[in-house]
């Protein structure tokens, strides 16, 4: 399965800790101060923690001993002072904390979000949208629960065992000897068990992956499965991952249990330790029961944050491995990068020249476009015709700047491409592709495209050149209508219309690059579409991969393509004249029916 | 693994949960009965060291006090085997019934119709199988596990405490109950907080999703910056969703810590008077305080337990549409069919969807072997029609007969197996090709798959792709572009060798060269075996035996592609139109 294999790859990748930690360091910085402050309050609850066996032994020890009870009023105020000052601590600790780590992740995020969007399509073609969006959501919450949890636990952990052993051995350095004895063990159990618990939650994670993908993959694929009666094959599959996830778990659990059980045993030895110890030693009066009492009861205290250290570890573990990805894709760096010093241009105008331009796609060996060289006027309306593989759509794609020329250039403007800003590249260049790409919202929030700043007269008045006006309205709450996932509720005539549309509204003045839809087309939109066009490219310059015959006969050139190279160019009638490739296509489609 | 003996329930209620956990019923048994012995036995720890403290302040001997700490230790191992028991066969009972639960549920969902699937978007079935199912275990394992030792061991400290000092005992008891009981109401008072988050969290993940997907539309109009704003938008509107949670939730997490903190306050206040005065040993004071950590977490784990139940009883409403009968299923008296002739006859057949009619009293009889097209513009039923042969959906009134009988009274896997019906979308599995291509039918020679691939013009991509027939097509066959996809489905339908053979626009991707290719090898194909073949264009149907044009539901005209042209009906219109219209070349697919 592949998403096995993705995952062993995944789990192989060994972390980089200074990479995590970079990353960590780098989001976190901002706040460096407060970290400190709100680690300062951390220790503060420790210490009050601490403090609250010590006056027990007090109490035992002084005003219990001696029957004073004034002193022993007193002990019990200052407890019930130290639990109300713990809460309030740690609340306001908690509540900075959360702000902070929050602060953080917004930053991150954001950062990443925009990272993103920066990246170049070859970096989307080789990327699935899946992985992108776990990067800043599942990863980036477990992030969220490591700042938030998984550090202050470790921390506070760390400083209450570091707390407790200073304390018992200011209380009496012996019964501290005695009862501390089993903690090394402890530390080695909980490190020697770790291994067995993270790798069987690792088998866990990765089973449920599975098993998410599977069944994922079953029910959409459900109406082949039984027209195909595939169901037993699926059902030995299913039972299959289904089983992996048992096995794993159950392989968990023991891991689990064997460590409790020790952890268990040890402790019980430690407390049966302190006792023996501790009775001699009453005995022999080198200890007082109150120190034996607050011994016992700070012994007890130190178990629970050595297992809540053990369980902590494969948090962090994954919460690691998260960062770790993170930080990957904050180093990707786009191959298309805008100018440092773009050529300005005063006045726009809208020609394209293609000089000698060779293009290749990074893994492949043959060119898919060889030494094109064309220059396009003002104004002029152009439509490149060709097999499928003749190089259509990477042209587009390279004017567009997807992509960079292997060598030769293209000029827009009289300027290179890449010598332009990415604003003025956009503005004097636009793509309506052939399967225009429809966002969640509404049909206003598809032609707004984040732009709030767009009215509603504006969208009219794009909606009426490119004839999508008359479909929308016929929607119920128009501009208010909300899409689909993919426009699914939109038929793929009515898709082409928005998208144009939405062209004409975010590039006034560019030069539109138009890729046809091929497939069949509702009767009804065909003849919007065709007015629309006409419409939308009056006295514009245009390049049209030409698909639609009325297209071809409008255009004022029109340009033949095989293997990657300009064989004609001409208009429909001196093509035909010519009796060339283009006529032979043309004739083609007539003797077929 | 077939767990279940009895017929399925279709609620996930009460009764459905008793009945897989009591599939279970050995196993938790043991684990409460160990539950309850370790309950005890760990109960009598802080008792034992109390009066160890006893012991002591009494001056007795160190043998005596060795002899106590035996004890302990005995009381102790009985408490480690008992747990040891309590977790393995929890850990088993839940883990267990959460395993056959899957297993159950995926089997009905394997029978459920498209009605069903259509119903329900992907992500939220796998919400709910996987997701939802969750609660099942993580309920089971902590109430199977903790719910015997938590009760049998506070009402042990219960006793041995109320016998030292009654009215403590009761203070202490009630301070802490009252502590749970808020922790308990609040937490689940908090859940909506928490559920909002998430929902933001996936409005994140779904602005994300949208502009990955679309980022060759944000790039070509500039729109990154303005993406980024509304990004930011929701990002901070996360945060303080987030903020608003924890603000609520780390109080009532703090809060009953801080009770219980309070009721030691009060035993060492009180407690500790009475040792003062005589009234309370030491031993049986550090019992109280010993004592008061075990109620606390008796009583948390309980207060869990409720929490986890009323949380999985949620949840368990949800995965409920998913053990729903199949609406199509065999009928009582179906019959077996495992072979077929291959003719098909729809007799008067209607299809409506709530008010709308989507065929309307369809004759149509089709003898065996013969071809027969089906045109018609985008909606007009041609989908519905062949729908309705294949049984993906039931007729609402009328007859489709196979060789005479009515396809709903024949056995679904003897339907399927004559019925090859390619649809309009094809889905592939991310596996080989090949294994995309036999479907689990391990009866379909080499020579067979070759021959399918062969006239499907497969052949003529297998020297690109990186391991022929054994290429991972990836997810949904991403590996492949469009016209490959569809080829794969049409060699797939091949080797089934079916009696009858449906292709609903099955070539669409296909370009037009090569689908006249293919359409000239399957006519041999075809000779033998009754198809149905809808199409967009013409051209595919042209050479049918006989041609049948639907508008709105209804057959409009049929005859031969001569007789229909002569006519000059609707499909001499299509035909002009195509002739006017159509790709004058190839059509490029959406992957190059």
């Amino acid at each position: 399965m592949t998403a096995t294999i993705a995952a062993q790859g995944e789990l192989k990748a060994k972390i980089n800790d200074r990479r995590v930690a970079g990353l960590l360091w780098r989001f976190l910085r901002p706040y460096r101060g407060q970290v400190i402050a709100v680690f300062g309050l951390l220790l503060l609850i420790s210490a009050m923690n601490l403090a609250m066996p010590y006056l027990i032994q007090v109490a035992i020890d002084g005003p219990i001993a001696e029957g004073d009870l004034n002193g022993l009023y007193l002990i019990g105020l200052a407890y019930v002072g130290l639990i109300v000052a713990i809460f309030v601590v740690r609340f306001v600790q908690l509540y900075w904390l959360h702000t902070i780590g929050q602060s953080a992740l917004v930053n991150l995020r954001q950062t990443l979000y925009e990272h993103i969007l920066r990246q170049d399509l070859a970096f989307f073609n080789r990327t699935p949208v899946g992985k992108i969006v776990s990067r800043i959501s599942t990863d980036v919450e477990e992030l969220s629960e490591l700042v938030s949890t998984s550090f202050v636990m470790v921390v506070s952990n760390l400083i209450t065992l570091a707390g407790i052993i200073v304390v018992m051995f200011l209380l009496n350095w012996r019964l501290a000897l005695i009862g501390l004895a089993v903690i090394p063990v402890i530390l080695w159990a909980s490190l020697y068990f770790r291994g067995g618990v993270r790798h069987y939650s690792q088998l866990w994670y990765r089973a449920l992956s599975d098993f998410q993908a599977y069944i994922n993959e079953q029910f959409n694929g459900m109406l082949v499965v039984q027209l195909f009666n595939r169901q037993p094959v699926s059902r030995e599959e299913y039972g299959e991952i289904s089983r992996a996830i048992y096995n794993a778990v159950i392989g968990l659990r023991n891991a689990y249990t064997n460590y409790a059980l020790i952890l268990q045993g040890l402790t019980t030895i430690g407390l049966a330790l302190l006792l023996w110890g501790g009775g001699q030693g009453v005995l022999a009066q080198w200890a007082t029961l109150g120190m034996l009492v607050a011994s016992i009861e700070y012994l007890r205290r130190s178990f629970e944050p050595i297992l809540q250290l053990a369980e902590q570890f494969t948090q962090i573990q994954t919460a690691f491995s998260a960062a770790e990805r993170i930080a990957q894709l904050l180093e990707e760096q786009p191959t298309i990068t805008e100018p440092t010093h773009p050529v300005r241009v005063d006045d726009f105008t809208p020609t394209v020249r293609f000089e000698g331009v060779t293009f290749r796609y990074e893994d492949d060996e043959q060119p898919v476009i060889r030494e094109i060289t064309f220059a396009v006027e003002a104004g002029q309306r152009v439509a490149i015709v060709g097999a499928t593989g003749a190089g259509k759509t990477s042209l587009v794609k390279l004017l567009a700047r997807y992509f960079d020329v292997t060598a030769g250039r293209i000029l827009v403007s009289g300027v290179d491409l890449r010598a332009l800003s990415f604003a003025d590249l956009r503005r004097f260049v636009s793509v309506v592709p052939q399967n225009p790409y429809i966002f969640n919202g509404t049909i206003a929030d598809n032609l707004r495209l984040f732009d709030p700043s767009i009215t509603e007269a504006q969208m009219r008045a794009a909606c009426e050149t490119a004839c999508a006006q008359s479909f929308i309205d016929r929607l119920p709450g128009g501009y208010d209508y909300p899409l689909l996932p993919q426009g699914a509720n939109l038929s793929e005539g009515q898709r082409q219309l928005l998208a144009l549309a939405r062209a004409l509204i975010h590039s006034p003045q560019s030069i539109l690059v138009l890729d046809e839809a091929t497939s069949s087309i509702d009767t009804e939109t065909e003849a919007d579409i065709q007015r629309g066009l006409a419409q939308a490219l009056h006295g514009r310059t245009s390049i049209i991969i030409a698909h639609r015959l009325s297209t071809i006969r409008d255009a004022d050139r029109i340009i033949v393509m095989q293997h990657g190279r300009i064989v004609e160019d001409g208009t429909h009638e001196t093509l035909l004249e010519r009796d060339g490739l283009y006529a032979q296509l043309y004739h083609r489609q007539f003797a077929e029916v | 693994m077939a767990s279940s003996t009895l017929p399925p329930r279709r609620v996930a209620d009460a009764r459905w949960f008793a009945h897989y956990v009591l599939h279970n019923r050995l196993p938790m048994l043991i684990a409460v009965g160990a539950g309850i012995v370790g309950g005890i036995a760990d109960a009598m720890q802080p008792f034992l060291i109390g009066v160890i403290v006893d012991h002591i302040t009494r001056g007795l001997s160190m043998e005596q006090i060795t002899a106590d700490i035996g004890t302990l230790i005995v009381f102790s191992v009985i408490t480690l085997v008992a747990f040891y028991g309590q977790r393995y066969f929890s850990g088993l009972v839940a883990y267990k019934t959460h395993h056959e639960m899957r297993n159950d549920i995926f089997e009905n969902m394997l029978t459920l119709d498209q009605r069903f699937y259509n119903r329900f978007p992907t992500g939220d079935l796998i919400a709910r199988l996987h997701g939802d199912l969750q609660y099942v275990w993580r309920m089971l394992a902590i109430s199977v596990n903790r719910s015997g030792s938590a009760l049998a061991g506070l009402a042990f400290t219960f006793v041995l405490l109320a016998t030292i000092d009654l009215t403590l005992t009761v203070i202490v008891f009630i301070v802490l109950a009252v502590s749970t009981a808020f922790q308990m109401v609040a937490g689940l008072a908090i859940t909506p907080l928490s559920e909002k988050v998430q929902d933001q969290q996936g409005v994140l993940a779904a602005l994300v999703q949208d502009s990955a997907s679309g980022i060759q539309t944000l790039k070509s109009f500039g729109r990154e910056r303005d993406a980024a704003a509304a990004f930011h938008a929701q990002n901070v509107k996360l945060r303080k969703t987030w903020l608003y949670f924890k603000r609520r939730y780390e109080p009532v997490g703090m809060l009953p810590q801080a009770i219980a903190q309070t009721a030691a306050g009060v035993v060492v206040v009180v407690g500790g008077y009475q040792t003062l005065t005589g009234q309370m040993t030491l031993g049986n004071f550090t019992q109280f305080l010993l004592y008061l950590t075990f109620i606390s977490k008796s009583l948390l784990e309980i207060g869990m337990i409720y929490q986890r139940t009323m949380q999985t009883r949620g949840a368990l409403k949800r995965v409920t549409p998913l053990l729903q009968e199949a609406e199509i299923a065999d009928a009582p008296d179906a019959v077996a069919m495992p072979h077929v002739r291959g003719d098909v006859e729809f007799r008067g057949v209607t299809y409506q969807v709530g008010d709308k009619t989507l065929l309307k009293d369809i004759h149509l009889k089709i003898p065996a072997g013969q071809t027969v097209g089906l045109v018609g513009a985008t909606g007009c039923g041609k989908t519905t029609l062949v729908n309705l042969l294949a049984r993906v959906m039931d007729v609402t009134s009328g007859e489709v007969r196979i060789d005479g009988v009515d396809v709903r009274r024949i056995r679904l896997d003897d339907l399927r197996r004559a019925v090859t019906y390619v649809p309009q979308n094809t889905f592939l599995f991310s596996r080989a090709l090949h294994e995309n291509i036999r479907m689990g039918k391990p009866n379909i020679s080499d020579a067979d798959v070759e021959a399918a691939v062969r006239i499907s013009r497969l052949s003529n991509d297998l020297p690109q792709l990186p391991d022929g027939l054994n290429t991972l097509v990836g997810e949904k066959g991403v590996m492949l572009s469009g016209g490959q996809k569809q080829r794969v489905a049409i060699a797939r339908a091949l080797v089934r060798d079916p009696a009858i053979l449906v292709l609903d626009d099955a070539l669409s991707s296909v370009d037009t060269r090569t689908a006249a290719d293919i359409l000239g090898d399957l006519k041999h194909v075809l000779r033998s075996r009754t198809s149905l073949i809808i199409a967009h264009r013409v051209a595919t149907v042209k050479d049918a035996d006989w041609i049948v044009v639907m508008d709105e539901g209804r057959i409009v005209e049929q005859g031969t592609h001569a007789e229909l042209v002569a006519r000059g009906g609707l499909y001499a219109h299509m035909v002009e139109r195509e002739l006017l219209t159509d790709d004058p070349l190839p059509a490029e697919p959406t992957g190059d």
